[in-house]
Formats: C-alpha cells, sequence, structure tokens
C-alpha cells in the first residue's frame, strides 16, 4: 500500500514534469516557428525603392545592387517560410538600401559643392 | 574514490573542451565596439546622425547580448553587419550635410563675389560717366570761353546790347559823302573792325541797316538808306566776308533814335546800323 502509494506519488510527479516539459517543447515550437518577418521586408522594399528614387541605382550601383540581392533572398526564404533567412535578409537589405540612398546623396551634394565652389573661384578670379 | 576522481576529470576535460570550441570572443563585435566608439567620437558624426548612431549602438548592444546569451554565431554576425552599417549610413549622412554647408559657403562667396563685381562695374561706369561729363563740362567751359570772346570782340566793336542782339551803330557822315551813296576813304578804318570781327567769328551773320534823318523828301531819304546799307553790304562782300551772311536794307527815316528838330538830333539819326544775330 505504502509502496503503491510512493508509486503513485511518484507517477503523478513524473507526468508533472512532461507536462512542464511539453509546455516549454511547445513554447520552443511556437519560437523557432517564427513570425512571419512581413514587415521587415515590406520596410527593405520601401527603402530599396527610396534609394533608387535617389539614384543610387546609377550612383553606387555596388551598394544598391547588394541591398536588392539580399531583397530577393528574402523574399524566397519567405516563401520557403525560413523566417530567420528571411528576417536577416530583409533587415541588411533594409540597411544596405538606406546606405546606398546616403552614399548617393553624398556624391551628389559632393558634386553640387565641387561646383559652387569653382562657380565662387571663377567670379573671384574675374575680380582680379 | 577512484571513479569519482576519473569521473571528475573526464567532466574537466569535456568542459575545457566546450570552452574551446566556443570562443569568448567575437571578433566582428569587437571591432564593432571599436567603429562605434570612433563614430561618437567624431563630432562632425555626433552631431549629424544623432539618431542613426543611437539606433547602431542597439544594434550593438543587441549583438552583445546574444553573444552572452547563445553564442549564436549566425545571428550575432547578422547584427553586427547591421550595427557597421548603420555607422557607415551615419558617415554618409556627415558627409552629405559638410557638403551641403560647403555649397552653402560657396553661394555665400559667389554673391559676395558677383556684388563686388557689380560694385567694381557700377564704379567703373562712375568713372566712365566722370571722364564723359568733365568732357562736356571742358566743352561748355570752351564754349562760355568763346561766348565771352565774342562780347568782349562785340565791346570793342562799340556794339550796344539791344532787345534786338548786338548793334553797332556807325554815323552816316563818317563813313559817307554828303548825299551820297558813296563811301568816303576813311570808311575803311572805320569799318575795319567790323571786318575782322566777321572773319574771325564764321557763324555770326548781320543785318546792315541805313536810317536818315527827316530832312527831305521822304522817298529820296528810303531810296538813299537803302544804297548805303547796299554799299556797306558790297564793301564786306569785297573783304570776302560771304553774301549770305549780309542782309541790307534802308529804314529811310522812320526810325529816328533822337529828335530831328536839333542838329545834335539828326546827326545821330543819321547813321547805318549793323545788327549780330548767330
Amino acid at each position: 500500500m505504502k509502496n503503491k502509494m510512493n508509486f503513485s506519488f511518484i507517477d503523478s510527479k513524473r507526468v508533472g514534469n512532461s507536462a512542464i516539459l511539453i509546455t516549454f517543447a511547445g513554447l520552443l515550437c511556437s519560437c523557432s516557428q517564427l513570425k512571419a518577418p512581413e514587415s521587415n521586408i515590406a520596410k527593405a522594399r520601401l527603402v530599396v525603392e527610396q534609394a533608387q528614387i535617389a539614384r543610387a541605382d546609377q550612383q553606387v550601383p555596388d551598394a544598391y545592387n547588394l541591398a536588392k540581392q539580399k531583397l530577393v533572398i528574402a523574399e524566397t526564404a519567405m516563401k520557403k517560410e525560413d523566417y530567420t533567412l528571411a528576417r536577416r535578409m530583409s533587415d541588411q537589405a533594409t540597411v544596405d538600401a538606406i546606405y546606398a540612398k546616403s552614399r548617393s546623396e553624398n556624391i551628389q551634394a559632393s558634386l553640387s559643392a565641387e561646383s559652387e565652389r569653382s562657380n565662387a573661384k571663377s567670379l573671384q578670379q574675374l575680380r582680379r | 574514490m577512484y571513479n569519482n576522481t576519473k569521473r571528475s576529470f573526464i567532466l574537466l576535460t569535456i568542459t575545457l573542451a566546450l570552452f574551446a570550441c566556443s570562443p569568448r570572443i567575437h571578433q566582428g563585435l569587437e571591432k564593432a565596439k571599436y567603429d562605434l566608439q570612433t563614430s561618437k567620437a567624431n563630432p562632425q558624426i555626433a552631431a549629424n546622425s544623432p539618431l542613426i548612431l543611437a539606433d547602431a549602438e542597439q544594434s550593438l548592444d543587441e549583438a552583445r547580448h546574444q553573444w552572452k546569451k547563445s553564442r549564436d554565431t549566425d545571428e550575432v554576425d547578422h547584427l553586427v553587419y547591421l550595427t557597421e552599417r548603420k555607422l557607415d549610413i551615419a558617415r554618409e549622412n556627415a558627409g552629405k550635410s559638410l557638403a551641403q554647408a560647403n555649397s552653402v559657403v560657396s553661394q555665400a562667396e559667389a554673391n559676395l563675389h558677383a556684388k563686388s563685381l557689380a560694385i567694381e562695374s557700377s564704379n567703373e561706369r562712375a568713372r566712365a560717366s566722370n571722364i564723359i561729363s568733365q568732357h562736356y563740362r571742358e566743352k561748355a567751359e570752351d564754349k562760355e570761353d568763346q561766348v565771352n570772346q565774342l562780347q568782349s570782340e562785340l565791346k570793342a566793336l562799340k556794339a550796344e546790347k539791344t532787345e534786338r542782339g548786338n548793334v553797332m551803330t556807325l554815323s552816316n557822315d563818317v563813313i559817307f559823302e554828303v548825299n551820297k551813296a558813296d563811301l568816303k576813304p576813311g570808311a575803311v578804318l572805320q569799318l575795319n573792325p567790323l571786318i575782322k570781327f566777321l572773319k574771325q567769328n564764321l557763324g555770326i551773320k548781320v543785318t546792315i541797316e541805313g536810317h536818315t534823318d527827316s530832312q527831305g523828301a521822304t522817298d529820296y531819304n528810303q531810296d538813299l538808306s537803302e544804297r548805303r546799307a547796299q554799299a556797306v553790304r558790297s564793301m564786306l562782300v569785297a573783304q570776302s566776308i560771304e553774301e549770305s551772311r549780309i542782309a541790307a536794307k534802308g529804314m529811310g527815316e522812320d526810325f529816328p533814335v533822337a529828335s530831328n528838330n536839333s542838329d545834335a538830333g539828326r546827326l545821330q539819326n543819321r547813321r547805318v546800323q549793323i545788327i549780330f544775330s548767330n
């Protein structure tokens, strides 16, 4: 009787442990089966577009194309439900595209600064 | 007891091996830490891109956290990549701001030079107009000199300024034979200053008027005054004064300048007047 009692106690403890394990496993599952990074990809698409508007495709084609390629990889990963890769690639595409845009704007600003400078210089020379 | 020691040794070996497998330092992470500090220390970047710097710092914190928690190299690599790219963006933004500031400075310089150029060219113009006005002033002074010269010459001719212009009066008795239109030999002497004046001032024209006193018939006086005026004209033409510059007319006895009742008055009325005009 005592043994049985003991056994049933162990048993119930096992059941409890299993329940905790199952819950934990479930949580792990839901963690590993991440949410699809829809908004990350949407953001990447948007900034790639903005980079093109800032003429990054002409001024800094390497950086711009890198962003675009990563966006394609992210979209493909999304279809394959590899959400980790999709998230990483779309986030990288985002910063690559913002970088391409900033670089392109910097180049254009520097070019126009240079032309303003030479304009000022030629006006100065006219005075002499 | 021996077993226990053996087990402990095995466990220790495994633990050491595990430590050896998972490095404590992530090279990229360390580099990103350094790069972030460098960027934050750069005033140009810190001032222009505080938000993106904060964003980079957040990515770096996440990477450190991940590294500490899981040693998930892929995820940490990814987060380090994001951090480095964000620092690149901060640098580009700072560069863009600097270029824009330089543009503004250059524009201001250009404006300054353009304005100075405008001022210099207006100075140039002012100088030119000074030269021109100086020229005209000198011309005007020349003209004034000429007029003054003319006035003094006319004065020398004893010409009087009247409302009809400058008028020179010659007495008939001095230059004409009595009752004739023939000039006396000495008349040329009287007329020489006038001839000289007309030769020097080619723009001046004259009108010669003959006048008589009221003695004798009016018609006779009219005719005589005409002939005398013509005689003076002919003499001037003979002295190479252009005909077109000289008009002559007889005025008869109708324009006395004094009373015809006295000898002195009649003497004054018998006269030839030469009226100068431009």
